[in-house]
C-alpha cells in the first residue's frame, strides 16, 4: 500500500488551476458577460434610470448568480457543490420575485420637455409576466429537488467507497 | 437513480430553454408588432355634439403582424376636472386579435355637457384645462400583459361665453314705449357655434320684474360676438334706473341655460 504523503505546491496548482479556469469560464457563460456592459458609463447611467442605486436590480441578481456559479465550479467533486446549487436556486427564486416585484414591473417616464402637448404628462409602463414567473419558480423548485437527489446519491456513493486504513507498524 | 436524476436534469434544462425561447420570441414578436410595424394605432379624434352630449371618438386599429395572438386589449380614457373629479370615463375592449388579423373598433368618450355646465357654470365663461388619462392594456401570447398609461394629458376647454360683459345700457322713450337697450359682447372659444334664443329679463333694484326681450344669436366658434337687445319696460313707474338683468339661452346643444345675473345702473 502506497504511503500517504504531503502534496507539493506543483500538485496543488495542477488541481486548483483547472478549477479556477473552469469557474471563470462558467461564471462568464452563466451571466458574467451581462455585467460587462455595466462597466460602460453610458449604459450604466441608462440602467440607473430603471433601477435606482440602493435598490436591488438585475445587475445585483446577475452578480449573485455568477458568484454562486464560480463557487460551485471551485467546489466540484464535493457535496458542497449540490448544497450551493440548491442555495443558488433558492436565492435566485427570492431575488427574481423581489427584483420583478412579483412579476409586475412598472416604469414611469417623463416625455421630452420639447413636446408642448406633453407638459406635465407622465407615461406609466407596466409589464405583467406573473405566468412566466410562475413557470420559472416551478422549474427552480424542480432544480432544488434534482440537486437534493444528486447530493443524496453523491453521499451514498461516498459511503460505499472502501476506507483504506494505514497499516500498523 | 442516476438515470432518473439525469432525466430530471434534462427535463429542467429543456423546459428552461423552451421558457426563455418563448419569452424572447414573444417579446421580439411584440416589439415587431408595436414598434416596427406600428400595429396598434389610434386614429384622429372626432368631436360630435348631439342633444347636450359631447362625444369624442377615435378609431383603434390593431394589425397583428406578430407570431402570437393579442387578447383583452382595452383602452380606457378618464377625463378629470381641475379638482380631480372624474367627468367622464370611456372603455373599449377588443377581446381577441389573432395572428395575421386586423381589428378596428371605435373608442368613445362622452361628456354630458348639460350636467357638466349645471355643476360648473363657470365653464360657460372661463376657459379651463381638463386632465385626461389614457390607459392601453393588452395581453400578448396569453402570457404577458402590458399596459401603458398616459397620465395628465391636457385637454383645453374653450368657454362659449368667454369674457361675457354688458358694454353699454341706454334708456330712451319713443313716445309709446320706455325702452332699455343692452349692448353685450363675448368671445366664443368653444369648438362649436353658439346659436339659440337669448332672453334678458329686467328687474329693478327692489327685484321687481320690469320686462324682457329676446333675440336669436349665432356666434361662430373661435370668434368675437357683440349684439344688443332692446327691452320694453312694461311697468315704467317701477323703473329705478338700476337693478339687475337675468340672461338665459335656449340652445340646441346645452338646452335651457341660465347664463347669470348682471347688475346695471
Amino acid at each position: 500500500m502506497a504511503e500517504e504523503r504531503e502534496r507539493t505546491i506543483r500538485e496543488w496548482t495542477r488541481i486548483i488551476l483547472p478549477r479556477v479556469l473552469r469557474a471563470t469560464l462558467w461564471g462568464f457563460i452563466m451571466g458574467g458577460e451581462l455585467l460587462i456592459p455595466l462597466l460602460i458609463p453610458s449604459v450604466s447611467r441608462e440602467l440607473e434610470a430603471f433601477f435606482p442605486p440602493g435598490r436591488m436590480g438585475i445587475p445585483h441578481l446577475v452578480a449573485i448568480f455568477v458568484a454562486f456559479e464560480v463557487a460551485i465550479q471551485l467546489l466540484d467533486g464535493t457535496v458542497f457543490r449540490y448544497a450551493l446549487s440548491m442555495a443558488r436556486a433558492i436565492v435566485s427564486m427570492i431575488s427574481v420575485v423581489i427584483v420583478t416585484n412579483g412579476g409586475v414591473m412598472t416604469f414611469t417616464m417623463t416625455p421630452p420637455q420639447d413636446l408642448q402637448a406633453a407638459a406635465g404628462m407622465t407615461i406609466q409602463f407596466t409589464v405583467n409576466f406573473e405566468a412566466v414567473l410562475g413557470v420559472f419558480l416551478i422549474l427552480s423548485l424542480l432544480s432544488i429537488l434534482k440537486n437534493l437527489l444528486q447530493a443524496v446519491e453523491f453521499l451514498a456513493k461516498k459511503a460505499e467507497e472502501p476506507i483504506t486504513l494505514p497499516e500498523l507498524p | 437513480m442516476r438515470q432518473s436524476i439525469r432525466a430530471l436534469g434534462w427535463c429542467i434544462t429543456l423546459s428552461m430553454l423552451i421558457l426563455f425561447a418563448f419569452l424572447a420570441s414573444a417579446i421580439g414578436s411584440m416589439m415587431q408588432v408595436i414598434v416596427v410595424n406600428q400595429g396598434i394605432r389610434l386614429g384622429s379624434p372626432e368631436i360630435e355634439v348631439v342633444n347636450g352630449t359631447m362625444r369624442i371618438s377615435f378609431p383603434i386599429l390593431v394589425n397583428n403582424t406578430g407570431q402570437y395572438d393579442i387578447s383583452d386589449l382595452n383602452i380606457t380614457t378618464v377625463v378629470r376636472d381641475g379638482e380631480d373629479s372624474i367627468i367622464s370615463r370611456g372603455t373599449t375592449i377588443i377581446e381577441r386579435v389573432g395572428r395575421g388579423k386586423l381589428a378596428i373598433k371605435l373608442h368613445n368618450v362622452t361628456v354630458d355637457l348639460v350636467d357638466l355646465i349645471s355643476r360648473m357654470t363657470n365653464l360657460l365663461f372661463e376657459d379651463a384645462e381638463f386632465k385626461v388619462d389614457t390607459f392601453l392594456g393588452l395581453r400578448y401570447a396569453y402570457a404577458l400583459s402590458f399596459s401603458v398609461g398616459l397620465m395628465n394629458q391636457t385637454f383645453y376647454w374653450g368657454a362659449p361665453f368667454s369674457g361675457f360683459s354688458i358694454t353699454r345700457i341706454t334708456y330712451h322713450f319713443n313716445l309709446t314705449h320706455h325702452i332699455l337697450t343692452i349692448d353685450y359682447s363675448f368671445e366664443n372659444h368653444s369648438p362649436m357655434d353658439v346659436t339659440g334664443l337669448l332672453t334678458i329679463r329686467l328687474y329693478n333694484d327692489r327685484g321687481e320684474y320690469l320686462g324682457q326681450g329676446s333675440r336669436v344669436i349665432n356666434a361662430p366658434h373661435q370668434s368675437s360676438f357683440s349684439d344688443s337687445i332692446g327691452i320694453i319696460i312694461e311697468k315704467p313707474e317701477k323703473f329705478t334706473m338700476s337693478g339687475y338683468i337675468e340672461m338665459t339661452i335656449e340652445n340646441p346643444i346645452f338646452g335651457h341655460v341660465e347664463i347669470g345675473r348682471f347688475p346695471y345702473g
